[in-house]
């Protein structure tokens, strides 16, 4: 299949799941907990509602408020267009370089921590302090995490990085502890527990919500479909890092295409029902307890790159 | 005329328009005069930009301009080394010289033309005369007219603070000057009229440990007048002193000039540094970024974030550079190359937004009357065209994509992860220190420039003078657009740019072979794919955005708060933002709070006054540098006790030197 279309499929394909994907965690989630819960697919209806309603600006903010919401959409799409998340060898896979998609996921960190100070109000301010402080500490160990994998692979891409997904993991088991690492830094960057919990009701003890609090409308339905591609790609990151299974390439033919959305929509599922059932038996950590959260993921990156090194010289 | 034709007369014109400047200026009282004094300073780096582009694009071949009896006789010469250096320098100070032609002049009442004219051109002169010196001494008297110069424009406002500031930068420089002196006086076999070819050979007349002693002390001399750490107390002091465009000259072309002299010294006089060297300028330069990028995250004063996070990337440039020299001793040379590449994209994106944020920072303060970040805010709505430029250059300075010191941080990151398949562990190791080191100072950078920007820019403003502030001329605001705009173009056309490297400029490609030979395809044109990738989703955003159904109304309102009216006293502070980093680095930081409590009424403890006292321990000052000076001056007071009047002891003390000269001559 041509590359380009590949990218295509995958970008369309990914962004149409993720508010699925979030519907089923919250869900899962209420069951678990013994609610009833919102309808799986209310996230489409939200995101629908939001886009008609008419917004409300503050008058504190400046033009940076105004294009936040596009740079931190515009980043969320790009990281679902470069990462092997449908298809693998797409034509944007070569700028899946880490230090680049630890650069893009940064950018869009940035622009978001813009406009949660610009609102000028004391809720923005903490959400941005604390979002700042939260991507600014994982940033080591995201490198040194993805560093590991790029040693077991050979590759600097994380689209190369999958070389060794699958069974490749058990060749090296020396990896296992860098994807444990990795869903450590996914949880934090996607403001999920133990980091931030997504569903308070005070604002007051939120990361991401404190930030795009005074944002309405238009502008609300682009921050929260960001957040909810997000959360999507690192999810099908980590499962095809497991399970590369059903990924398309150029060599698949074109009724592969027919099977991919099926096979995405699984994946997910599986991630969501395992993020609801982490999400449900932790507690969220205070935010001064946090150095030990991104040490640790630190320390588990580090080992795995530090038992890979040793394996290489034996 | 031929390109090198071409070359030269640019960079000899650009000399020359300096020269003038300095003396139009000292005639500064006289508006023609200064009218001439800023034409010929905005003339002479166009001129020398054209130079040194015309000599690196079209590849000349080292160049003389000609020798004078004033400068010991020893040719200026130009080579691709020095060429690299001078478009840098020009670039720096065009823009430098078009914002302070405004600047000089609407702050004639706090930095005198008469002293801050001549000087800037003298010092733009003097590092012009560095770059282009062949002999050793020629470049020592422009080293010190540099620093001189530089010294003098530091303590322009004539202020108690800045005085103190340029003392002890004179202090350092001088220190750094006298090691310079003695290890070129070691190199040149005595002589200082050497020229950088006699002394290739000269220095392997030298034993081993004078050639080590003279190395110790050359690269003393620049790795102080650079600011790597522990030397680097004088900086974050000296630099926000300065009229801000001498700011932008100092961090944007002072250091690299530094830069250069250690290359230049270290090519010329030991090509063969051991791999030792390599790692303990590595160890230092990651340890200098460290550090620096936390004060830059303390620090609440717009112009010493900015001096804070040149030494930052100070420390990143030494990094680099040992990062190289430990590769290429232990036999790895493309990926030698690929670090050096690295270190040249840094040093020009380095000069290029570091210059463009100092000028955006005498524009701000010349706005709103105040650097303090918790006096400013609301900006962006105030200086809109301002705040786009500042905030281009505080992505570039964060190293985000697509800019350009995002491309050499990936390209550093790139072979940092190539070498770890090298299998040698003195490279391994250094590698993974590398990538810890990046990614740490990496990511604390980003916070230190979102910091800046936002409590600058965004918000509310926090006092009556932010919020009287307006746009600045175009005059000072464009300079600074160009260099964000410059800043970003090096990014996304970076693989044109290779032309204009005095290195090989190959960007490794994503494959960890580590082996010589196939170090896999080049990565260069991922920089512009990039950018153009990113362009994509901005514009599918937008269009996502305009989707059918979607509405355009939108109402203005004030920010939520709780159902209150909402003011700038409830907004969060530059100092609460960065509380979470001086809390987790505490052990580093060792910062003192002092809370004190006074109850309203004596018999309720809990309705109080409250008052909090935060303060820096002593920092580099004072943990190394006073008591090293205590130690010197108990050892003087002690020694002091020699001189106690009594002349037999005089007549003693002569009679033992000269029976000790004896001995020692017999």
């Amino acid at each position: 299949m041509n590359p380009a279309l590949l990218t295509t499929v995958q970008v369309v394909v990914v962004v149409t799941f993720a508010p699925l994907a979030t519907g089923v965690v919250r869900r899962v989630k209420a069951f678990l907990q013994g609610r009833h819960g919102p309808p799986v697919l209310l996230p489409y209806w939200t995101l629908l509602t939001l886009m008609r309603k008419e917004m409300v600006l503050s008058t504190s903010t400046s033009w940076v408020f105004r294009a936040a919401p596009y740079v931190v959409l515009a980043t969320a799409l790009l990281s679902a267009a470069v990462l092997p998340l449908v298809a693998r060898g797409g034509i944007a896979a070569p700028l899946s370089h880490m230090v680049v998609v630890a650069g893009i996921w940064m950018l869009g960190a940035v622009f978001l921590v813009l406009a949660g100070l610009d609102s000028a109000g004391a809720f923005g301010g903490m959400g941005s302090s604390r979002e700042m402080t939260i991507s600014a500490f994982l940033e080591p160990a995201l490198i040194v995490t993805l560093a590991s994998f790029a040693l077991a692979s050979g590759s600097s891409t994380v689209d190369g990085m999958l070389a060794i997904g699958g069974r490749g993991l058990l060749s090296r088991p020396w990896v296992l502890p860098a994807l444990a690492s990795l869903g450590l830094i996914a949880l934090g960057e996607n403001a999920r527990y133990p980091v931030d919990n997504p569903a308070t009701h005070l604002e007051l003890t939120m990361v991401h919500e404190a930030m795009v609090l005074e944002y309405s409308g238009p502008y609300l339905a682009l921050m929260e479909l960001a957040s909810m591609v997000k959360l999507a790609v690192f999810a099908l990151l980590l499962v095809n890092i497991v399970l590369p299974a059903g990924l398309l390439t150029t060599a698949t033919g074109i009724v592969a295409l027919a099977a991919a959305p099926l096979v995405t929509a699984v994946k997910l599922g599986a991630a969501m029902v395992l993020l609801a059932l982490v999400e449900s038996s932790m507690a969220k950590l205070r935010f001064y307890g946090l150095p030990e959260y991104f040490f640790g993921s630190l320390f588990l990156g580090l080992t795995s790159l530090a038992l890979g090194l040793f394996a290489g010289w034996l | 005329m031929t390109a090198a034709g071409l070359a030269s007369v640019g960079l000899v014109a650009a000399a020359l328009f300096s020269a003038i400047a300095a003396i139009a200026g000292l005639a500064g009282r006289s508006r023609a005069a200064r009218r001439l004094h800023h034409a010929a300073m905005i003339a002479g780096p166009v001129a020398g930009l054209g130079g040194s582009f015309v000599f690196l694009a079209w590849r000349v071949a080292p160049l003389s301009l000609g020798a004078s009896p004033l400068l010991f006789h020893a040719p200026l010469v130009v080579d691709r080394l020095s060429a690299f250096f001078l478009l840098l320098l020009h670039a720096v100070s065009l823009m430098a010289s078009w914002f302070g032609a405004k600047y000089t002049e609407d702050e004639q009442d706090t930095y005198p033309p008469r002293l801050v004219l001549p000087l800037t051109a003298v010092f733009v002169l003097s590092m012009q005369g560095v770059l282009l010196s062949s002999g050793v001494a020629s470049f020592l008297l422009f080293w010190e007219a540099m620093s001189l110069s530089a010294f003098f424009l530091v303590m322009a406002d004539g202020e108690e603070e800045s005085r103190k500031a340029a003392l002890l930068y004179l202090a350092i420089a001088q220190f750094g000057a006298g090691a310079l002196i003695v290890g070129s006086g070691i190199l040149g076999a005595g002589s200082l009229f050497a020229t950088f070819d006699t002394l290739a050979t000269s220095v392997g007349l030298l034993s081993p440990g004078a050639s080590t002693l003279a190395a110790v002390l050359v690269v003393f001399a620049f790795a102080s007048k650079a600011g790597l750490a522990p030397f680097h107390a004088w900086l974050p002091e000296a630099h926000p002193r300065a009229p801000s465009h001498v700011s932008a000259l100092m961090s944007g072309a002072m250091l690299k000039v530094a830069i250069y002299g250690l290359l230049r010294f270290t090519s010329v006089c030991w090509p063969d540094l051991p791999a030792a060297w390599g790692t303990s300028l590595l160890a230092l330069g990651l340890a200098t970024a460290m550090v620096a990028v936390i004060y830059a995250n303390i620090a609440r004063e717009i112009k010493r974030i900015l001096a804070w996070s040149s030494v930052e990337n100070i420390g990143l440039v030494f990094t680099m550079f040992g990062f190289q020299l430990l590769l290429r001793r232990e036999g790895w040379p493309v990926l030698a190359d690929a670090a050096q590449a690295a270190m040249f994209m840094h040093l020009l994106a380095h000069a290029l937004f570091k210059s463009g944020l100092f000028l955006g920072a005498g524009a701000v303060m010349h706005g709103a009357h105040t650097g303090k970040l918790e006096m400013l805010g609301g900006q962006a709505n105030r200086m809109p065209r301002l705040s786009v430029a500042a905030l281009g250059l505080c992505l570039a300075g964060a190293a985000l994509p697509p800019f350009g010191s995002f491309v050499a941080e990936w390209m550093l990151l790139q072979a940092a992860l190539t070498s770890l398949g090298t299998r040698n562990a003195h490279v391994v190791i250094a590698s993974v220190a590398v990538l810890i080191g990046m990614a740490f100072v990496a990511g604390l950078a980003v916070f230190a420039m979102v910091r800046l920007f936002s409590f600058v820019f965004l918000a509310e403003p926090r006092s009556a003078q932010a919020r009287a502030a307006v746009e600045p001329a175009g005059s000072l605001g464009r300079p600074i657009a160009g260099l964000a705009a410059a800043g970003l173009a090096l990014g996304v056309l970076s693989p044109w740019m290779s032309p204009l490297f005095p290195v090989t400029f190959e960007v490794l490609g994503p494959r960890l072979s580590a082996g010589p030979p196939s170090s896999g395809p080049s990565g260069l044109w991922l920089a512009p794919a990039l950018a153009a990738a990113l362009a994509a989703a901005l514009c599918l955003a937008w269009l996502i955005r305009r989707s059918p159904g979607s509405t355009l109304r939108t109402r203005r309102s004030h920010t939520w708060d709780c159902g209150q009216p909402i003011d700038a006293t409830m907004e969060y502070t530059a100092t609460g933002f960065s509380a979470p980093v001086r809390f987790f680095l505490r052990d580093i930081v060792r910062a003192e709070k002092h809370l004190v409590f006074r109850p309203v009424v004596p018999s309720n403890p809990w309705i109080r006054h409250g008052q909090m006292e935060f303060r820096k321990a002593g920092g580099i000052l004072g943990r190394l540098y006073f008591p090293v000076a205590q130690l010197i001056e108990d050892v003087g007071g002690w020694l002091k006790q020699l001189q106690n009047g009594v002349i037999q002891f005089y007549i003693a003390l002569i009679l033992a030197t000269l029976l000790l000269t004896l001995w020692v001559a017999l």
